[in-house]
């Protein structure tokens, strides 16, 4: 993959660069499908865990918006977990986590489409999740984001598998950096607070958040971000935990 | 009193006349117009857009509506990324002042976890054996193994690397449609 066009894919090119490229890319047609290419290679180097933990991060906080490249890193996934079958045919255990991860995946593959065909009746705005098991992990990592169109009243389902003893949250909260000082509250449908607790690290600018599965209530719940000593919200996750 | 302004729509003689500035052959015209738009959903989702073809429709009404107006353009690609560009600013701000306000109840996302690679081998079969060979042999392998493959790939099959690439690059997009299509079958049934 050319250094150039991975760079741009990755925003890590100066402003002047990137222009120039995208000024290229609209008048040739054989670099925009080596871009086409070299985003190919990057999302299967993405969903085979090639990348290194800051392109990784830098591709993800690309990957919490738009539903065709969450589209197609299902089928990176998908790609390389056959790839892997082939490899070992015997490997079950590897195959089952891969199939784990894709299968949340596809899920919020589909959810993104239905989210898609709904934005034409209403501008309303309510979190989106993008959902990836560790496999061999006993730690679940969610993604949230805010800023996908989905049904009204809709919020994602989350089963954690058997074993899990923590949630990891990622969540995409608008205008917040790591200097921000953030504060999260996990509330039961009946208002109770279950949990609560500050980030334990950060994704670009996006807040982690890690939460002991024992804390997690069933069925319906609230994930609330809020910011400064003022506690001004600044996110709100619905959420709805199965099979706890 | 004025009459109330109604926002300009594209119609049939607004995109006859977009489809003309890409080309006068209606045949080139549109594949024209299909790289393009393909080339704005791209230019915004690699922004982190989440509404690609929809700003990618907006840029392309805005380019239908100044030729309606007898405006003129030797190079609507160009011209076109000047749209994106503005589009893009807009969008991004937007993007970063959305917040979140409504509790909901749940939706259910939950899926049997074959569904993907099923979903993958169905749309495999419905290649072409030689396409199904040649979309697996492009795409297999970490990046230096990448390289080498497709060079050994080209060399069997007697292509130019573009020639190979393009050929890649189609049917990767008919797999990932596929897929599309079959997951949310899967969901419906």
């Amino acid at each position: 993959m050319s250094d150039e066009l991975r760079a741009y894919l990755l925003d890590k090119l100066t402003q002047e660069e990137r222009s120039l490229l995208e000024e290229r890319m609209f008048a040739d047609d054989e670099l925009f499908d080596r871009m086409l290419d070299a985003e190919n290679d990057l999302v299967d180097a993405y969903a085979a865990g090639r990348l290194s933990p800051g392109d990784a991060a830098k591709f993800a906080a690309g990957t919490n918006h738009p539903p065709g490249r969450r589209n197609r890193v299902t089928v990176a996934k998908a790609l390389f977990a056959r790839e892997q079958t082939a490899r070992s045919p015997g490997n079950r255990y590897r195959k089952v986590h891969l199939q784990q991860a894709l299968s949340v995946a596809a899920a919020l593959v589909v959810v993104s489409v239905a989210a898609w065909l709904y934005k034409a009746k209403t501008s309303m705005l309510v979190p989106s999740a993008r959902i990836a098991v560790r496999p061999g992990a006993s730690v679940m990592s969610i993604f949230l984001t805010s800023t996908v169109t989905r049904e009204r009243n809709a919020a994602p389902s989350i089963t954690l598998p058997k074993g899990t003893t923590e949630l990891r949250v990622t969540a995409a909260v608008p205008a917040v950096t790591p200097d921000t000082a953030l504060h999260a509250e996990l509330r039961a449908a009946t208002g109770n607070l279950v949990w609560q607790g500050t980030p334990q690290s950060w994704a670009g600018n996006s807040p982690t958040f890690l939460i002991p599965a024992a804390q997690l209530p069933s069925g319906a719940a609230e994930l609330d971000v809020f910011a400064g000593a003022a506690r001004r919200l600044v996110g709100v996750y619905p959420l709805r935990f199965e099979g706890l | 009193m004025n009459p109330p302004e109604h926002p300009w729509r594209l119609d049939s003689q607004a995109l006859a006349r977009l489809l003309q500035a890409f080309s006068a052959d209606p045949a080139t015209a549109a594949e024209l117009y299909e790289k393009n738009r393909l080339r704005l959903c791209r230019f915004f989702e690699w922004q982190g857009l989440a509404h690609a073809e929809e700003l990618a429709d907006r840029c392309l009404d805005v380019l239908a509506r100044k030729l309606a107006e007898d405006q003129s353009f030797s190079e609507p690609g160009s011209y076109l990324l000047g749209i994106a560009r503005r589009i893009r600013l807009e969008a991004l701000d937007e993007q970063s002042r959305m917040t979140v306000a409504h509790p909901a109840p749940p939706i259910q996302i939950r899926r049997s976890a074959e569904d993907p690679l099923n979903c993958l081998e169905r749309c495999l079969d419905a290649l072409k054996p030689s396409d199904r060979e040649l979309l697996l042999g492009y795409y297999t392998g970490d990046q230096g193994r990448r390289i080498e493959n497709r060079k050994r790939l080209a060399a069997s099959l007697g292509l130019q690397m573009n020639t190979l690439r393009n050929r890649a690059l189609r049917l990767r997009v008919k797999v990932e449609q596929c897929i599309q299509r079959c997951l949310q079958d899967e969901e419906k049934s």
